[in-house]
């Protein structure tokens, strides 16, 4: 049993398809359509894009934060250097490292073993030593401090000075030595 | 247009969450805050205090009293770090008693200021986080009490004393009046600056004193500097120090790489190596000596045990007794009485003017004596030297004995009429050169 709108266009097949579609109007609509919705979605993805970035700058800082909160705490036993404090000062100390090594290396050709003062001049650096670990810790607990830093200088400058009379000492023997087999 | 604003308003919200933590995070919680502790204690009362990287200034007075105010400043990182601190300073109990008293204000058992942390473990107590901490102390103890002052990284101020001081120090800076009583000082990188002082004993390193008048000092030390008045008996074994220094008594001297500096001195003992000694007045010398440089204007007798290397500049010498030398140059303006040098080695002896001279008598090795004498000076010349160089005049001499035998010399003379107790030179060795100016 045919429906109401078989019968309806049955009826009216002479009325149905007198006028012909504007598909130029109509693909001109959809084009239309298509850029105005791709405009909009540019605009929402660019939203989108900000916040997530948002989103992952909040969380990199706060992750940062706490990890340097608990790292800081679990850091209590670990010793400070200058470089910590500054990186001009740790510069300088390495300057005076330099240094330090080159006399060393120098110092480490003698073979003045048995010579007193040279022994007693060796025994002094060893000392020295022990001031720069005493002044380093204290540093690590005051922070800054002008006269705890100036006193690891002086351990190096001592340390420059006294491989200087070890090498001032050991031409001194040298040159008595051929002194003496000169008189004799 | 509703989802715009919803992002707006999250962006806002977003903003003032991190400018308020962060606000937060840079300013913490302050505490400036003076915490005052005050406990009797008699006159004599044994006082030590353990000061630490905080400054201060110590009064003296006539109560039977000790106060202490400490100052702090500090900005701790939340109001439960500083509720705890404030908490636990003004909870200490220091250990008291009339006869006794003790104060610590290291009240942390183990602090952290480095740049990623800033903590704080109070003894006994909990750990608290600080942005910074600063202390200053001021106390007011008897003068006459007995000071154990322990200090690191401060600067120190303390008013007249007259008990006994003992100071236990470490990269201070002390400025005091008068200390009216001994004082025993052990210093590291110190500066400390006194009007008087007693009798000192002090262990000394890379520390500056400077004083007035002194009692006398028995000390040890190693790149210091003291700058003192008049002072009584010095012991003093340094390493690379320079002392200064008006009158004084005796002194013994005990260094290597030094510098000596005094007015007026009783009898000295030296024992030297790469020493610089200036003094001007002095009454006996006793030295022992090696790569020495010393300059003294009057000596009653300088009497040399040893001396390697050494260089002396001497104005005016009573009696100059050399036991041993070696490549040494003697420079004398004016001998009294008498010279001996008993083994010398390639020394060279230059002496401008001669006094009431009694004996001369040189030995050794490449030996170069100078030496000027009065015109009209009678004296016994006796040489036995091998290569000898005598530059001496034989005309006015009554030559008794001279021997040549190849290289080798041997003379008896006398200048003048023979008498007892006469001038005597004597001259031998080796390759001994002697020139005798009369002026």
């Amino acid at each position: 049993m045919p429906t109401d709108l078989e019968k309806y266009l049955k009826d009216r097949r002479k009325e149905l398809d007198i006028e012909s579609p504007d598909d130029q109007l109509i693909w001109e609509g959809i084009r239309q359509g298509l850029q105005g919705s791709r405009s909009t979605s540019g605009k929402r993805r660019l939203w989108i894009r900000i916040r997530n970035m948002a989103a992952v700058i909040i969380i990199v800082v706060s992750v940062g934060y706490m990890i340097v909160d608990i790292i800081g705490d679990r850091k209590s036993t670990v010793k400070i250097t200058l470089s910590d404090i500054d990186q001009d000062l740790g510069a300088r100390e390495q300057e005076y490292r330099k240094l330090v090594n080159n006399k060393e290396q120098e110092v480490s050709s003698f073979n003045n073993t048995d010579n007193m003062i040279i022994t007693e001049l060796f025994e002094e650096i060893q000392k020295l030593d022990t001031i720069y670990d005493a002044t380093l810790k204290d540093l690590n607990e005051l922070g800054y401090n002008e006269q705890a830093i100036q006193t690891i200088f002086d351990t190096y400058e001592k340390k420059i000075y006294l491989l200087e009379l070890i090498i001032l000492e050991n031409n001194k023997i040298k040159n008595y030595e051929t002194e003496d087999n000169l008189f004799l | 247009m509703k989802q715009k604003i919803t992002y707006f308003f999250s962006i806002i919200a977003i903003c003032s969450i991190l400018a308020t933590s962060a606000a937060g995070y840079g300013q913490g919680k302050n505490i400036e805050k003076t915490y005052r502790w005050t406990y009797n204690a008699n006159q004599h009362v044994s006082f030590t205090f353990n000061n630490y990287d905080c400054n201060l200034t110590i009064h003296t007075w006539d109560k039977p009293q000790i106060e202490y105010a400490l100052s702090v400043d500090a900005t701790l990182k939340t109001e439960e770090d500083a509720g705890r601190l404030d908490q636990y300073l003004e909870g200490i109990e220091f250990s008291h008693a009339s006869e006794g008293v003790r104060f610590d204000n290291r009240f942390w058992s183990n602090r952290v200021s480095s740049p990623l942390k800033k903590t704080m473990t109070l003894k006994g107590g909990k750990t608290i986080r600080f942005v910074e901490f600063n202390m200053e102390g001021e106390m007011w103890i008897p003068e006459s009490c007995i000071l154990y002052l322990n200090s690191k990284y401060s600067e120190i101020e303390i008013e007249d004393l007259s008990g006994a001081v003992y100071l236990d120090l470490y990269n201070d800076k002390i400025y005091g009046s008068d200390v009216n009583s001994d004082m025993k000082i052990t210093a590291k990188y110190c500066t400390l600056e006194f009007e008087k002082m007693k009798d000192i004993e002090a262990d000394l390193y890379n520390t500056d004193i400077e004083t007035g008048d002194i009692g006398n000092l028995d000390i040890i030390s190693k790149y210091s500097t003291l700058e003192m008045g008049n002072a009584g008996r010095l012991q003093i074994d340094a390493y690379n120090d320079k002392y200064t220094f008006g009158n004084t008594g005796n002194i013994r001297f005990t260094d290597k790489y030094s510098d000596l500096n005094v007015l007026n001195a009783g009898d000295v003992e030296l024992n030297c190596y790469n020493s610089i000694v200036n003094i001007s007045k002095v009454q006996d010398v006793d030295l022992t000596s090696k790569y020495g440089k010393y300059e003294m204007n009057k000596i009653n007798k300088l009497n040399i045990t040893t001396a390697y290397n050494d260089n002396f500049k001497i104005e005016e010498v009573g009696d100059l007794v050399i036991n041993e030398s070696k490549y040494s140059i003697f420079k004398l303006e004016h001998l009294e009485h008498s010279l001996l040098l008993k083994d010398g080695y390639s020394d060279k002896l230059q002496i401008e003017q001669t006094g009431a001279l009694k004996e001369v008598n040189i030995n050794g090795k490449y030996v170069d004596l100078q030496m000027a004498i009065g015109k009209s000076l009678n004296y016994k010349f006796n040489a036995s030297v091998k290569y000898g160089e005598l530059d001496i005049n034989e005309e006015a001499m009554n030559v008794k004995k001279k021997i040549q035998n190849g290289s080798e010399l041997e003379m008896e003379a006398i200048k003048g009429r023979e008498t007892d107790g006469m001038l005597s030179f004597f001259v031998n060795g080796y390759n001994m050169a002697v020139t005798l100016t009369e002026q």
